[in-house]
């Protein structure tokens, strides 16, 4: 009986947590525009949001196309077709890896951030206090972060897919001995711009909104305590990474299958 | 008497506790209202459903002639451009300087030009004493400072209605001494009217023109700081006089102190 009650519980949470969500994310972006307030703070917030996530991404990326390009190699080198290293190093990270490492990291990095700095904002009273100065927090807090995920996801996306592509190249090419024209020509004719790469942009897309909604939404409703804040950051990167993964499974499946 | 807010009949409940039952009070235009009570009594749970962020499940929020509790969301916001809080941790935005700070509500609901905003800052911080501060950021303030640039920023925008969510906690008896002259004369130089949620009792009772005393879930006394001292209600005695047991029991309830103890050593 318990147990049902429990499924019961659970669902009934779960549905009230997607329509409080909803409700914050309609309320924060619904409405007038104000581009000459928004726009400084979208600066701002691209600025922490976007540029400081770059390290961390072009690094990981870098390393993952080397191991793509070290692993490729040797897999394809047994079937004689090292020439076809360049679109698998190019298609594994547009269309797979660079969304969803990208989301990953971005969820660590930047998601728990944003939960961590709206929860603490709840905990000293600065949102309340906005409230009670006649400002939205929603607008002026939780909008222009949204925007910022929104627009910084994508780009680094697809820095880290370029970036990846170039560690594929200083492995299979500069260290085994791939052959330079083959690497590039091939990749070129099997990469497809709407297939491949607007794919690739499209699920980074819904990623962003994703982890940034998750980490908005999370940070937004944290308990106001020390408890309450560690577990919304917890949370946070746990919800949107596996988020990330199941939705990454769906899109493909739409995309790919 | 014209009173600028009027709770009638408020019933309040956080989850499955109940924190009101029935609570009515006015605030006389004008004046300095306290309410006391003991800790925990939802002192300041009270300057947030008048403030609207908390909706009581029962019973009417007038503030000047809206309802609050009825009122939209954007309603609601305009509403508030009328009012202000000064909160108990000052809640002072900490990426910004305290020019900023005060600048803040100025630069969000007026056009002035720059140099009128730093010219009324500058009086504002005047005000409170703290002109030679606005280049500090909130964390480089001592809690009393912090508290009177929070002060500065909730009459920026020259509220009618000023909220102090317990403004003497925590300080020291030299910006105790500073605060309690400033809520009475921003009180009476602005024209303002204020509400003082606060238990310190010596303090509060030389400022405020009028009391409202809160225990178990309601009113139990309101009037004159004179009117209360003469008030027969033993728990308003035990409050004014901070006897540590009366209506208000120094125990937490708790079995038979006699049978806890022989009962075995059980916790």
């Amino acid at each position: 009986m318990k147990f049902f009650i429990d499924i019961g519980r659970n669902t009934l949470n779960t549905v009230r947590g997607v329509g409080g969500a909803s409700i914050m994310l309609f309320q924060a972006l619904v409405g007038k525009p104000q581009p000459r307030k928004m726009f400084p703070l979208l600066l701002r917030q691209l600025y922490v949001v976007g540029v400081q996530s770059m390290l961390i991404i072009l690094i990981s990326g870098l390393f993952i196309g080397m191991v793509l390009g070290l692993q490729g190699y040797t897999i394809l080198v047994d079937f004689g077709a090292e020439q076809a290293l360049g679109p698998m190093v190019a298609l594994s990270l547009l269309r797979e890896l660079g969304p969803v490492v990208t989301a990953l990291l971005f969820a660590g990095r930047a998601g728990s951030a944003l939960t961590a700095e709206i929860g603490l904002m709840r905990a000293t009273e600065q949102l309340s206090s906005l409230e009670m100065m006649a400002v939205d927090p929603l607008r002026r807090v939780v909008a222009p972060r949204f925007w910022a995920g929104l627009i910084s996801m994508p780009l680094l996306a697809f820095m880290f897919s370029a970036i990846g592509i170039y560690g594929g190249f200083i492995v299979g090419v500069q260290w085994l001995g791939v052959d330079d024209g083959a690497f590039w020509s091939v990749m070129q004719a099997s990469v497809e711009w709407r297939h491949d790469v607007m794919n690739g942009f499209i699920k980074s897309v819904v990623f962003a909104i994703v982890v940034t909604w998750i980490a908005l939404y999370k940070g937004y409703t944290a308990e106001p305590t020390s408890p309450g804040i560690s577990a919304a950051t917890t949370q946070t990167v746990v919800y949107s990474s596996l988020a990330v993964l199941g939705l990454d499974f769906v899109l493909t499946a739409l995309m790919f299958g | 008497m014209d009173n600028l807010v009027t709770v009638e009949d408020v019933y309040f409940k956080r989850g499955d506790t109940s924190i009101y039952e029935g609570v009515s009070l006015q605030v006389p235009r004008g004046k300095v209202t306290a309410i006391m009570g003991p800790s925990g009594c939802g002192k300041t749970t009270l300057l947030r459903l008048i403030g609207g962020q908390l909706k009581p499940q029962s019973g009417s929020i007038k503030f000047a002639d809206y309802e609050i509790n009825k009122l939209g969301r954007n309603q609601l916001f305009n509403v508030r451009k009328r009012m202000s809080m000064l909160f108990q941790s000052g809640a002072l935005f900490s990426d910004m300087t305290v020019f900023d700070n005060i600048a803040f509500p100025l630069r969000e609901h007026t056009d002035l030009p720059a140099n009128i905003i730093a010219t009324v800052v500058k009086m504002k911080l005047q005000a409170v004493g703290l002109r030679g501060a606005g280049n500090l950021f909130p964390s480089e303030l001592s809690g009393g400072m912090a508290r009177r640039a929070a002060l500065a920023r909730s009459i920026a925008l020259d509220p009618e209605l000023i909220m102090y969510d317990e403004p003497f906690a925590g300080q020291d008896p030299i910006s105790m001494g500073v605060l309690v002259k400033l809520i009475r004369s921003l009180n009476s130089t602005l024209g303002l009217t204020s509400i003082v949620v606060s238990h310190d009792i010596h303090e509060v009772m030389s400022i405020a023109d009028h009391v409202c005393i809160m225990a178990n879930k309601t009113i139990v006394a309101q009037g004159s700081p004179e009117q209360l001292k003469q008030e027969g209600n033993p728990l308003v005695h035990q409050f004014m006089y901070g006897e540590p047991d009366g209506p208000v029991p120094f125990h937490y309830a708790a079995n038979g102190y006699n049978a806890d103890l022989l009962g075995g050593g059980k916790p």
